[in-house]
């Protein structure tokens, strides 16, 4: 066999969830850790190397001026370079504070500001060129799966971007917009998690980000029309992608 | 073929004789949100529904399917097919949906003969349930294929009152009640059957000619309806299509689908899937080199649309059969015979 | 005297973003502890101002991917306790096997991978 490919995991502003969900793989972890020299895993090994990289996985935005470096350098060392999960993709949740003053954010939380420093958060690709995105909060390891394997194969992966409409049919739910009145972000999410909330009866909130070509404003009237303010609305559209340019007027921009 | 009835209380007697034999699929709940899924006894089955969310085609196109595994040796290959012999009984399927087999059937059968969907076909019996409480949106009486039956069923009730019609449609429909005891149908029953089925038409709000509608698209390619639908403000009081690819993927008639392979992690050993697709999506015009037939909203929605007008691949008839499904599962509310009306109106 | 220190860079438990450093003398008494979180701050409680009561448990359980669950149960205490709700029982021991069944979820993982 061919020279194993190096893979590098790396993790910025974020939380571990999306890092998490590679060790949460129980049936192939094994396997897949045969297939790829994990080079670089702060979390799940003593020694790293960042140099040659194959792949990269980031996870996490960037929020500080160190981790500005640090994506540049990781991208000067990796051929493929992958937003690995909304964090990376556009600062996810913890971007609704971009909408708050710096100074005020910094002021809630610690008495004495100066200690820390920190910038607003934003996606990866604001500062590099990223190869491929993994969506969701954490992405699905099917998702991660399947890019693994199609890079091993040298083919393109097959991640579409379809509405969670799609799998949430492909369940055979009823629709909890029609039939509910519910405000489900279903019809402008992305989807690749099985509509696992609708399937529970559950509105989607969002957290794979918008799909290919999402009419959010249309679905920001559908919700005033079931009874939501526009505040409500804001506020739905602001959380896990509110920086998405799609969403980037519902959100408030 | 002769006809029967059955007392509705009997029914039972009727189910667990094809209980023994096959696998039994049938509306699991009443109202407009039911499904057809198995049966194991008669409280499963609610032959009061009135539509399903999921339409049965599912059971010949399901929303996933894997078509064959495949490994590789030694630069050679092993292909092994996945064949679905299992017998089943549809039952309680109302006149759309068996109208809607019918046209599936026609599409499957054609230049290339899709053996997947022949062969569920084939050991599929179908049990048909004339409708007599259409719903709000069930325009099937203009795409003439109900609120009645009159082909494609191998058995076919009829709720009278306190019995069921029930009438042989196949040599399959007549062997499997071969051996029950059932009483020949009177002349009384017959009429009743007339009688509900005029009652049922009578219930029936929306109504479309269907002979304009294939050329109510041809001539339309350009009209502004389709801003309207795809970015503006929707049309006849709806909002803007979503493109959340829900009417398509609930559409009885609608058959369009993707196929790929998949991998395991010894990259030697995967399968082939076929997939349910929607042509309101962007993913289904892509082409290789980011190209792509339908990018803007517009088009993909008018797509649809003609094609259920019947204007797509140069057909002539409309491949609607009026369920209504599109129409209920909409999160914009897009009526497709609102929109056929107001072009028609706007022409 | 510092006879030995036992230095960790990346503490993988907090997702490898702290370290640590323990100076211990000849007779095991520590002299100098230093534990450094380096993670970046993501201001929580600042962007919590505004949102709705019914969101806190979903936002809050993205503080920690290793242990959602925790935030999670706290979360609705929280606001539970601020809008003076009383929960029953069954909803009580639900949420009791919910934390306990990820707390050993977590002591696997750390065994099984670190
Ligand atoms: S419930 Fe949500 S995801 Fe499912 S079809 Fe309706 S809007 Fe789409
Ligand atoms: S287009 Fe709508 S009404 Fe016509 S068959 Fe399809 S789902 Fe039913
Ligand atoms: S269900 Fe409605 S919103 Fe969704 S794709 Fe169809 S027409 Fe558009």
């Amino acid at each position: 066999m061919a020279k194993k490919p190096k893979i590098g995991v790396f993790k910025l502003t974020g939380c571990a969830g999306c890092q998490m969900e590679i060790f949460r793989m129980e049936d192939e972890f094994l396997d897949l850790i045969k297939l790829f020299d994990i080079s670089y895993w702060k979390m799940a090994k003593r020694d790293n190397d960042d140099k040659d990289l194959d792949i990269a996985l980031i996870e996490g935005g960037i929020s500080t001026p160190w981790e500005i470096e640090e994506i540049k350098c990781i991208r000067k060392n990796t051929k493929f370079l992958v937003a690995f999960g909304d964090c990376a993709i556009g600062g996810c949740i913890p971007s609704i504070r971009n909408w708050i003053p710096q100074m005020e954010s910094e002021e809630i939380v610690y008495p004495d500001p100066s200690k820390i420093c920190s910038t607003k958060v934003h996606g990866i690709g604001e500062y590099v060129k990223v190869d491929a995105e993994l969506k969701g909060c954490p992405p699905h390891r099917k998702t991660i799966l399947e890019l693994l394997k199609s890079a091993l194969l040298k083919i393109r992966p097959r991640l579409r971007q379809h509405p969670v409409c799609v799998e949430c049919k492909f369940q055979g739910n009823a629709c909890l917009i029609t039939s509910n009145k519910l405000p489900c972000m279903g019809p402008v999410i992305s989807g690749g998690c099985g509509a696992i909330c609708p399937t529970l009866g559950r509105i989607c909130e969002g957290c794979f980000g918008p799909m290919s070509n999402p009419n959010a404003s249309a679905l920001a009237n559908i919700f005033r029309d079931i009874g939501l303010n526009d505040e409500d609305i804001k506020r739905k559209f602001r959380k896990y992608s509110g920086m998405s340019p799609e969403f980037r007027l519902e959100a408030g921009h | 073929m002769a006809s029967y009835i059955i007392d509705k209380k009997d029914l039972k007697i009727l189910l667990d004789k094809f209980l023994k034999e096959f696998k039994v699929y049938g509306p699991i709940k009443p109202g407009l949100d039911s499904s057809v899924d198995e049966i194991k006894s008669i409280d499963d089955l609610h032959l009061e529904y009135k539509s399903t969310i999921i339409s049965p085609k599912k059971f010949f196109l399901p929303p996933k399917d894997t078509l064959f595994e495949f490994k590789i040796q030694k630069g050679n290959y092993e292909i092994k097919e996945i064949v679905n012999d299992e017998k089943f009984i549809l039952f309680g399927l109302h006149p759309c949906d068996v109208n809607a087999i019918l046209k599936l059937d026609e599409f499957f059968s054609g230049k290339f003969k899709d053996k997947y969907y022949q062969n569920r076909r084939k050991n599929s019996i179908i049990i048909a349930l004339n409708c007599t409480q259409p719903g709000e949106n069930s325009f099937c009486k203009s795409m003439n294929a109900g609120p009645f039956l009159y082909k494609g069923y191998d058995i076919l009730l009829t709720d009278i009152d306190t019995k069921y019609l029930i009438e042989i449609g196949s040599d399959k429909g007549k062997k499997i009640i071969q051996g029950l005891k059932l009483n020949i149908a009177s002349k009384n029953d017959l009429l009743k059957k007339e009688k509900k089925c005029k009652l049922a038409n009578k219930k029936i709000k929306k109504i479309l000619d269907p002979n304009w509608l294939p050329k109510l698209a041809e001539e339309n390619l350009d009209h502004e309806i389709w801003i309207d639908l795809g970015e503006r403000g929707g049309v006849a009081g709806s909002f803007p299509c979503l493109s959340c690819g829900s009417c398509s993927l609930v559409c009885p008639t609608c058959y369009c689908y993707d196929i790929y392979d998949t991998v395991d992690l010894s990259l030697k050993n995967g399968s082939r899937v076929r997939e349910l697709d929607s042509c309101q999506l962007l993913e289904y015009g892509q082409v290789a080199l980011g190209g792509n037939f339908r990018k803007d909203r517009k088009d993909r929605i008018r797509h649809w649309m003609f094609c259920k007008f019947g204007a797509a691949a140069g057909s002539k008839n409309s491949s609607c059969v009026g369920c209504g499904r599109c129409i209920r599962v909409c999160p914009s509310k897009i009526d497709i015979t609102k929109v056929a009306k107001s072009l028609w109106r706007k022409k | 005297m510092t006879e030995k220190t036992i230095k960790v860079d990346y503490i993988a438990r907090v997702e490898g973003q702290g370290a640590i450093s323990i100076d211990i003398t000849k007779y095991g008494k520590v002299e100098n502890l230093q534990f450094k979180i380096f993670e970046p701050p993501r201001f929580f409680e600042s962007f919590l101002v505004g949102r709705k009561y019914d969101e806190v448990m979903e936002l809050t359980s993205r503080i920690c991917g290793i242990c959602p669950v925790a935030h999670q149960i706290t979360a609705l205490r929280a606001v539970e306790n601020a809008m003076g709700i009383v929960i029953s029982n069954q909803t009580r021991d639900l949420r009791k096997l919910m934390a306990i069944s990820a707390r050993i979820f977590r002591v696997m993982f750390s065994a099984c991978i670190f």
